[in-house]
């Protein structure tokens, strides 16, 4: 598993997460993600390199978002794999925090201009 | 009968991930297609995360022990644990309009495995809690 701060504009923190979110994983990484989310901006998660995804991948994004929410900031997941997305929308976690297959489409629900 | 693996933890969430890396690497070594694979992955991990943080009160070393089948249509995965008397399929489902403070780990990947496997079942025999999984490999 691995975390990539990528830079595509100043308003906004993307992450492009590559590997498996499993246990052993997610506990090695939490840390370093609640660290990079934590900006103070939406955040875009690039997902189309993440193999897999446990709930307890699910739940690292959760407390993300929950600390975010207090600042009203939104968080969105771009082009996920199909059983990755699969598990994403059988979670329920399309409710808060949506997925997108263009970049431009989450930017604007990022309220990214 | 296809090939099979027999593998034993303890109630620890360490070795919880190195068995399921070996038996992520037994299924591709078995050349199962990426979606079965993605749901034993999923089996193991959630079903076992559960028993091992919520089955036991005491802080004593107990034996998990996971069987797996590859047939030549299906995975057979069978998860036997000595915690609690806990049935799976009678959790409740979670609730996914819950807010996001009120969503439970436990509920989620159960939730998931649930609606993820082709079959899923659920016996208590004597102390042992037995979960069998089947997916389907076509």
């Amino acid at each position: 598993m691995e975390i990539k701060q990528l830079n595509i504009d100043d308003k906004l923190t993307c992450l492009a997460l590559t590997g498996s979110l499993d246990l052993g994983s997610v506990m090695a990484v939490k840390s370093e993600f609640a660290r990079l989310a934590a900006s103070g901006k939406p955040v875009l998660l690039e997902m189309s390199g993440v193999t897999f995804i446990a709930s307890c991948g699910m739940q690292m994004v959760l407390s993300a978002l929950k600390r975010m929410n207090t600042a009203e900031l939104k968080m969105a997941v771009l082009n996920p794999q199909p059983m990755v997305k699969t598990a994403w929308e059988i979670a329920g976690m399309m409710i808060v925090v949506p997925v997108f297959t263009d970049q431009a489409s989450a930017l604007e629900y990022l309220n990214i201009k | 009968m296809g090939k099979s693996l027999s593998l034993k933890i303890g109630n620890d969430l360490n070795e919880l991930a190195v068995l399921c890396r070996e038996v992520h690497n037994f299924l591709e070594d078995e050349k199962v297609p990426a979606a079965p694979v993605y749901k034993i992955d999923l089996s193991i991990e959630e079903m076992l995360t559960n028993v091992i943080k919520y089955s036991y009160d005491d802080n004593d070393r107990h034996e998990i022990s996971v069987y797996l089948q590859i047939d030549p249509d299906r995975i057979l995965l069978e998860m036997r644990d000595d915690g609690h008397e806990f049935n799976p399929l009678e959790a409740p489902l979670s609730d996914l309009s819950d807010e996001i403070e009120l969503r439970r780990v436990g509920g989620m990947g159960i939730h998931l495995t649930r609606t993820m496997v082709d079959a899923i079942s659920y016996l208590r025999d004597g102390n042992t809690n037995m979960v069998a999984v089947s997916v389907n490999i076509n």
